[in-house]
């Protein structure tokens, strides 16, 4: 049998990992930065020792496996895979250290939480925590959202190696002919709204009496997590802390923005706004997003509880786009579900389960997989009723006009097919250890499509199984699979004989 | 008849003026464990009653009125009061402060009418009955003197292995 990967590859695999763990360990200076800024020395010292402790394990692997090969796309594939995992356990040393958690597996839930844009919380009396580790949960969050790799290769590596890891952090399509354009185009559309969403947060929670520093920090936190889509929040409460209809508009208006198509971000920023109303990708979701709230609403019809329809709305609605964008920020408890009828549930569920579109900063499934899908089955039923020798063609537009092809549809489909299976697992294993059946796959499904939306199950108390479930369902779901196999075979082609 | 005019009008401000301090220093009774309002609000919707918590994070104006949130047991609310009550909150809840634990009476609503929909309570009496304080930082000596031998650490792999590189690279442009 020939080895999918040779012991080369490990060294390899090994030299990139080395520069993407010291990259972190550079950006964890940041954190720092925050801390001695705020006169937090603990968490500081804390940092500093993180920081540290990755640069040199970085440079070690620098050292050791020093290379000048490229990756292929195997290797790159392998690097992203683990390099997510690496991250994790990074992440999360200086939030154990902090003492917000009960131990290394609830930091390192919380880590992958962030940085896979999840949102889903373990942590422990939120309200006292420093402001350099609450930074830092929303620092990871956009490290993740923007893709790890994208951060510390563009910055870090250049070269050959970098598309073939672009590619495996679920971001198949290059919006501009260069890689390294691509991921500046990137930055400078995140950068933008960065600057834009933070100076209105930051106004409206000077305007409530907040106090200048605490009213940027929270704006900064607000639109790093809502942009990425991920969901963490400075408070304890989410976005129910702040008890504005304001605030809930325009984190709403910006996770919108988020889960929107870079391409079309690009297309639209070099004049071409036209591309909004012609995207078949934006078409399906917004078709998906009134669907999926026709079903809350049909649920609530029988058991309407609200003193009016606004206030229906403000709690119904923004639950609903924030499932459907993956964000996962709440303007109330997860008690509230205890009045929430089973359709209203299911409808977040499928909403969670579908996504935003594809390269953008949500999880899920991707709207576009689903709009291929669906014309793929419109392809097929012509073909079926039409004459022998008829050709059907299917098109659509998205950036561009794009024939369906059967390698489409047939990707579409075993991406669908796989994150089915990956959120039923997760529900079932929730029903193993002895929750109901609804909540275990809301609880799933959010964790698989990277929400953080939580019925309750998700607590610092349950069951370290379902916290390592999660944990997977997160890294498998934010890498949509690809690169999590070939790890996979890359780690049996090791033991394997040669 | 002026001066007894002035003299009833000054009379009308200080006893309506002692009537709402005394209704916040009133005593309040015994509380209701936020627990218990999240676990079966249906019980409490639109009724009156007494909770305490610990004020964390900020208070924030709202119109007339301002919004503080207070903590029981890893429960959240929160509480709708006015310029009056605020002036009372002396430290909220943060890193190195424990928040002025405060004990209000008030309704209770599931979906605020007059705040589209919100779980809140409209606080009418407001007592503070643990005062908060500053809470000193521990900075443990084992991982200042690890940070310290990580700089050195670090210090030297970063030039080996900026060395190696330059190695590399010079030997590779002779070659």
């Amino acid at each position: 049998m020939i080895p999918y990967f040779s012991r080369e590859d490990v060294g390899l695999i090994l030299y990139y990992l080395g520069k993407i763990i010291k990259g972190i360990g550079i950006i964890m200076l940041i954190p720092l930065f925050i801390g001695v800024i705020n006169h937090e020395w603990s968490p500081s010292i804390n940092f500093l020792f993180t920081s540290l402790l990755s640069i040199s394990i970085g440079c070690l692997l620098i050292i050791i496996f020093q290379e000048d090969r490229d990756l292929n796309w195997r290797q790159g594939m392998s690097v992203v895979a683990l390099c997510w995992i690496i991250v994790m356990f990074l992440g999360a040393i200086p939030l154990y250290l902090s003492g917000h958690y009960i131990n290394y597996l609830d930091a390192s839930f919380e880590s992958m939480s962030a940085i896979a844009t999840t949102g889903l919380t373990v942590v422990n009396d939120l309200d006292h925590m420093s402001y350099a580790y609450n930074f830092w949960r929303h620092l990871m969050c956009f490290i993740g959202g923007q893709g790890i790799i994208l951060v510390a290769l563009t910055l870090f590596v250049r070269g050959g190696s970098v598309f073939k890891v672009y590619v495996g952090e679920a971001r198949e399509e290059k919006i501009m002919p260069n890689i390294i354009q691509t991921a500046r185009f990137i930055w400078l559309v995140s950068l933008t709204y960065l600057v834009i969403g933070t100076t209105i947060l930051f106004g409206i929670n000077l305007w409530r009496n907040m106090s200048p520093g605490r009213a940027l920090f929270h704006a900064i936190c607000l639109f790093m997590a809502g942009w990425d889509t991920a969901g963490f929040a400075v408070q304890s409460q989410n976005v129910l802390y702040y008890h504005s209809p304001a605030i809930e508009l325009f984190t709403a208006m910006f996770f919108l923005l988020g889960a929107v198509n870079f391409g079309v971000h690009y297309t639209v920023w070099t004049g071409k706004p036209r591309e909004l109303l012609r995207n078949y990708e934006l078409k399906i979701y917004i078709v998906s997003i009134l669907i999926t709230f026709f079903l809350v609403c049909t649920g609530f019809i029988i058991h309407f509880q609200f003193p009016d329809f606004i206030s229906f709305f403000r709690e119904g609605f923004y639950q609903l786009i924030s499932a459907h964008t993956g964000v996962g920020y709440s303007n109330m408890t997860f008690h509230n579900f205890a009045y929430w009828p089973p359709l209203a549930i299911l409808g977040l569920i499928i909403a969670m389960g579908l996504g935003g579109s594809s390269t953008s900063t949500s999880g899920g499934i991707k709207i576009l997989r689903i709009g291929i899908l669906l014309k793929g089955i419109k392809k097929e039923l012509k073909v079926l009723t039409s004459p022998g020798a008829t050709v059907v063609v299917e098109r659509f537009h998205h950036i561009r006009d794009i024939e369906i092809e059967d390698t489409h549809i047939k990707m579409a489909a075993i991406i669908i097919i796989l994150y089915i299976t990956l959120y039923i697992t997760g529900g079932l294993i929730g029903v193993f250890y002895g929750y109901p059946f609804l909540p275990s796959l809301f609880e799933s499904v959010s964790a698989s499509a990277n929400v953080g939306l939580s019925m309750g199950i998700t607590s610092p108390f349950m069951p370290a199984g379902l916290k390592i479930t999660y944990i997977i369902q997160m890294w498998i779901g934010r890498l949509e699979f690809i690169s999590v196999f070939v790890l996979f075979r890359f780690l049996l082609s090791l033991k394997s004989p040669e | 008849m002026k001066k007894t005019g002035i003299f009833l009008g000054v009379l009308t401000v200080l006893f309506s003026s002692t009537a709402i301090a005394s209704k916040d220093v009133k005593q309040l009774g015994s509380t209701i464990p936020l627990r218990v309002l999240f676990e079966t609000p249906s019980l409490y919707d639109g009724k009156e009653v007494i909770v305490k918590g610990e004020v964390v994070g900020d208070i924030m104006r709202d119109g007339k009125s301002f919004w503080i949130n207070i903590e029981d047991e890893g429960f959240f609310i929160g509480i709708v009061i006015n310029a009056f009550q605020k002036e009372k909150i002396k430290y909220t809840g943060r890193y190195k402060i424990k928040g002025d634990v405060v004990k209000i009476s008030g309704v209770y609503h599931l979906h605020c009418p007059l705040h589209s929909g919100e779980r809140d309570i409209h606080a009418e009496q407001f007592e503070i009955i643990e005062s908060g304080y500053k809470i000193p930082e521990v900075i443990e000596s084992k991982r200042v003197i690890g940070s310290i031998l990580l700089v050195i650490i670090t210090i030297f792999l970063l030039i080996y292995s900026n060395r190696k590189s330059i190695h590399k690279y010079t030997d590779g442009q002779q070659k």
